[in-house]
């Protein structure tokens, strides 16, 4: 079949508009999920919804917010499906149930990953980030990545606010133990290289 | 731990996460994109989403629902309906008369089952449902779950 000339017009439009938002809308993706190829099919998905509303996105001054809030809310959904599902199978122990054991005070340095390049920061985050429980990781990076606040991510995931602020204290807690952890064997480790 | 202290970890982990730059998108991901777009574009309009079908489609759609459903109710009805009444609840034409004779047939098996043969028929559907889903729930906790 013949391309028609405002189609392929359309297209090469779509293809720049496309580049200039993947790497946002890809990041945000993986970032909620927390898995890569997830984020790829939710950014495809995102995409053919932009496609669908391209006339107007085209034009639109707000079109990165619009991705933004599509991709956020596409990945929300995919993440609570996938929880809820499992959560019968994985989790029989309700989350507000949690243990209130007090928090151990440990020594705070100027910057959690000192020392370390780019790249080797970078990944020290992923890392850390990556082993932290489900729902401690998810609100963390709600709050930090998409400066969502409390009340929204306790209305978002369904929990109560109190077990949100904790959450995310606990997982400030083990990311900064993990980052000052690894990021003194990575320094090391390229210091002795 | 003091507040203070909670405050310095917010503001930390805060500058750490927010130092993360962009990851970069697969290169794959547009070619995908076009090729789902290109994919969908080639569909006939009745694999499309209902709001892309044609108007006359759409309100012939609504027509057939419920002149289906209309029939489910009067099959539905009829099955349960006494014994006696062995007339079929639509007229249909001579060369269809098949089809009645086919529901009759259904109609009198149906009715001549004992009712604990039914209630037993759904007590083990729902204990079959229950085996697959604990079974299910087991394998996952086993093999998934505990890596």
């Amino acid at each position: 079949v013949a391309r028609q000339p405002t189609d392929y017009v359309r297209g090469e439009d779509f293809a720049s508009f496309m580049r200039a938002y993947q790497d946002m809308v890809f990041t945000t993706a993986t970032r909620i999920a927390g898995d890569a190829r997830q984020a790829e099919d939710i950014a495809q998905e995102v995409f053919l919804k932009a496609y669908e509303n391209f006339a107007h996105l085209s034009v639109s001054p707000t079109a990165g917010g619009w991705l933004k809030a599509v991709t956020r809310n596409l990945t929300l959904n995919h993440v609570q499906r996938y929880r809820r599902r499992w959560r019968f199978f994985s989790e029989f122990r309700r989350e507000d149930q949690d243990s209130d054991e007090p928090e151990i005070e440990f020594a705070l340095p100027d910057d959690l990953v000192a020392d370390v390049n780019a790249d080797v920061s970078r990944q020290l985050v992923d890392e850390a980030l990556r082993s932290l429980p489900e729902h401690q990781r998810l609100p963390l990076v709600l709050y930090h990545f998409e400066e969502m606040p409390y009340e929204d991510i306790a209305q978002q995931l369904g929990i109560s606010l109190a077990k949100v602020k904790t959450d995310i204290f606990r997982a400030r807690a083990a990311l900064a133990k993990r980052l000052l952890r690894s990021g003194v064997t990575a320094a090391d480790t390229l210091s002795a290289s | 731990m003091t507040s203070e202290h909670q405050d310095n970890l917010e503001r930390l982990v805060d500058r750490a996460l927010r130092a993360q730059p962009a990851l970069q998108a697969p290169r794959s991901l547009e070619a995908r994109v076009f090729a789902e777009i290109e994919r969908r574009a080639a569909q006939p309009w009745w694999h499309k989403s209902f709001s892309s079908w044609p108007i006359a489609a759409r309100l012939a759609f609504l027509v057939a629902s419920v002149g289906f459903a209309k029939l489910g109710l009067d099959v539905a009805i009829w099955l349960v309906s006494p014994f006696e009444t062995t007339t079929s609840p639509f007229d249909l034409p001579p060369e269809m008369s098949w089809v009645q004779t086919v529901i009759a047939a259904l109609a009198i098996t149906f009715r001549s089952l004992p009712h604990t043969w039914l209630y037993g028929a759904i007590v083990l559907l729902a204990i079959a449902y229950a085996t697959l889903f604990g079974i299910g729930a087991t394998v996952y906790r086993t093999v998934h779950a505990a890596r």
